[in-house]
């Protein structure tokens, strides 16, 4: 809940420092929103493979006139293992800030226009482990650890409609490797600030 | 469309510094193929939280512990000093062959490591029992057995046996290694279950005393068919009640069985109710059970196989209540288990030269471990008015009696002969 309140408490800042901005440099913002979309990660899972996991994701973006971006999203997967008597339920959480730079634009039309970015990414991730045996249950925190991430984003603008391909290798000590392959499909809207 | 200039475009846009980005990115990428996670460089000891079984009053129960793993190289495989991990496994000449499975953990504030998965929790459940189990070996004078690391395989595939193949765990002497198949009930894990790991462990300190001293017995089988296969039979199921008395020695807990095998659980209970005291598959018995086997079945090894317990139970309710007896009278619970467990291996040594050397048209004494451990404990009267209620099945031993010594302990007077072979 905190981490919901914290999401929206940044993109009203955001919203606010785009309007002061605007009215002082004449910046350029849009406001990109998401829905709650899926994100792939390329990982080792408790069927002792190295393949694609899923989990979700919630984002929302600034850009600047149209070159840069700045953005924030929160990712979560869960996953549980065992039977009745004796199960483990891993609950991932992570909150990352995005920077991204756009390098590449092409206009297909007024109203279509396709958008490559590089992006950055810094945040920080943890765990909480479930441990539930004969009916009781236990939870544990892992420590939080520092997530670093660099990838390509592609855009698709229709209108004020966004369809989106993200895609980085993703680093943390937490991760199972240590760096992974994280893909996002994004479906948002934008809106000028 | 307007893809006017495009190649221009992105020749301008794509800057230095947007093309060390891309290249780092492709970098990582592949280097993410490769990268190991940050479990493979803990070793040492690790502190794990694993579900271990306590004492609660007269019961036992299972919760959550924290726990040491000693002597880990690589925590990321379990692997270590005690045990090494295989995972689905396979035999490839009497050698056990796949990958090591991939434990995950996450590390809490306090530097201890949780399983994520019901698979990296086995895997260090099982290292920490097997380590129990190696150092209790030691204590009582056997270490030199396990000197290498156990090999363990979990999520074993058998596809030739209707009993092996879920829910179930055995060790395979040839392979030397403790084997878990899927678990696929509601009850608790094999693989988690001490008293069952305690009971597997034991398996293989009997296969290394016992069967690898006797290989050649098996040439007699078609010649002597009725003595080869009730020496086999009896092996086999004082094998099994010396097992489920490990079992108890290491958890205390009596139904061990009955946390993953409850439907098991109420024949194989080591609590030796009033009526059973004196109860044991005799060597008659035995014969008899065999017999009717060899006459009925094309493979009576097989077919004896659910009959075994029946010779081991009793045996292991009888050592369970020696134990029990010993650290009312005199001994602490541990020392009393300690000393008791030196007495099993002690007699599973003579076993083993009993085996070897027996000639093939000759029968294993069924109530050898009564008389083994009356001679190797000192007796308090109960003791041994105790044994003498199993060795009085004896019909040439009925006369035998307790004898009071001059240091206050009993004695087994012996007033016939022993002649247990026809």
């Amino acid at each position: 809940m905190r981490k919901f309140a914290f999401i929206f408490s940044m993109i009203v800042t955001v919203n606010v420092f785009a309007k002061y901005k605007t009215a002082e440099s004449g910046f350029d913002l849009n406001l990109n929103l998401y829905l709650p979309t899926l994100q792939f990660r390329f990982q080792d899972g408790m069927d002792q493979s190295r393949s694609i996991k899923t989990g979700y994701s919630l984002n929302a973006s600034v850009n600047i006139d149209k070159k840069y971006m700045l953005g924030i999203e929160y990712n979560i997967q869960s996953e549980k293992s065992g039977n009745s008597s004796l199960s483990i339920n891993r609950n991932f959480s992570e909150i990352n800030l995005i920077a991204g730079f756009n390098f590449l634009q092409i206009y297909i039309s007024e109203v279509r226009k396709f958008n490559l970015w590089g992006t950055g990414y810094l945040g920080q991730n943890s765990n909480k482990i479930k441990t539930e045996l004969f009916g009781q249950a236990t939870t544990d925190q892992s420590d939080a650890e520092t997530t670093y991430g660099v990838g390509v984003l592609a855009q698709m603008k229709l209108n004020f409609l966004l369809f989106e391909i993200d895609t980085r290798m993703m680093s943390s000590k937490s991760y199972e490797p240590q760096i992974m392959s994280v893909t996002d499909l994004r479906f948002g809207f934008q809106i000028p600030l | 469309m307007n893809f006017k200039n495009i190649n221009t475009v992105i020749a301008q846009k794509l800057r230095p510094s947007i093309q060390i980005a891309l290249v780092l990115f492709f970098v990582s990428g592949i280097n993410g193929c490769k990268q190991k996670s940050e479990l493979n460089d803990i070793q040492g000891d690790v502190q794990v939280k694993i579900p271990v079984s306590s004492q609660s009053g007269d019961s036992a129960k299972y919760e959550l512990s924290t726990v040491t793993l000693k002597g880990l190289s690589n925590l990321k495989e379990v692997t270590g000093f005690f045990a090494r991990f295989f995972f689905a496994p396979g035999l490839n000449q009497n050698q056990l062959v796949g990958d090591s499975p991939q434990a995950r953990f996450v590390k809490t504030k306090g530097g201890i490591y949780i399983p994520v998965d019901s698979i990296s929790q086995q895997m260090a459940t099982l290292y920490y029992h097997i380590q129990n189990l190696s150092e209790f070996s030691r204590n009582i004078g056997i270490g030199h057995n396990h000197q290498k690391p156990m090999k363990i395989g979990i999520e074993t595939r058998i596809s030739d046996s209707d009993v092996l193949d879920k829910n179930n765990a055995f060790y395979d002497g040839k392979s030397d290694a403790m084997l878990f198949v899927p678990f696929t009930s509601n009850e608790l894990p094999i693989a988690v279950n001490s008293g069952i790991i305690a009971h597997e462990y034991f398996h293989s300190l009997f296969y290394k005393i016992v069967f690898n001293q006797s290989e050649n017995q098996k040439t007699e089988v078609t010649t002597h068919k009725l003595q080869s296969l009730y020496n086999e039979t009896y092996l086999r199921g004082i094998n099994e009640g010396l097992a489920d008395f490990w079992g108890w020695a290491y958890t205390n807990d009596v139904e061990f069985m009955s946390w993953s095998l409850s439907s098991y659980s109420k024949d194989r209970q080591l609590n030796l109710s009033a009526q059973n005291v004196g109860v044991f598959q005799r060597t008659e018995d035995i014969k008899k059970e065999v017999q009717t086997q060899i006459a009925a079945e094309a493979d009576p090894s097989k077919k004896l196989t659910s009959y075994i317990y029946k010779i081991g139970t009793p045996n292991a309710r009888f050592l369970k209540q020696m134990t029990s007896m010993m650290m009312t009278d005199e001994l602490s619970p541990l020392d009393a288990k300690i000393k008791m467990a030196k007495t099993v291996i002690s007699f599973v040594q003579l076993l083993a030269i009993k085996a070897k050397e027996i000639p093939a048209t000759d029968f294993l004494p069924a109530d050898s471990l009564f008389d083994f451990v009356a001679s190797e404990i000192k007796l308090s009267e109960a003791q041994c008015k105790f044994i003498l209620s199993y060795i009085h099945k004896n019909e040439l031993r009925k006369t035998d009696q307790c004898e009071k010594q001059t240091d206050d302990s009993y004695l087994i007077k012996a007033v016939a002969e022993v002649v247990e072979n026809p």
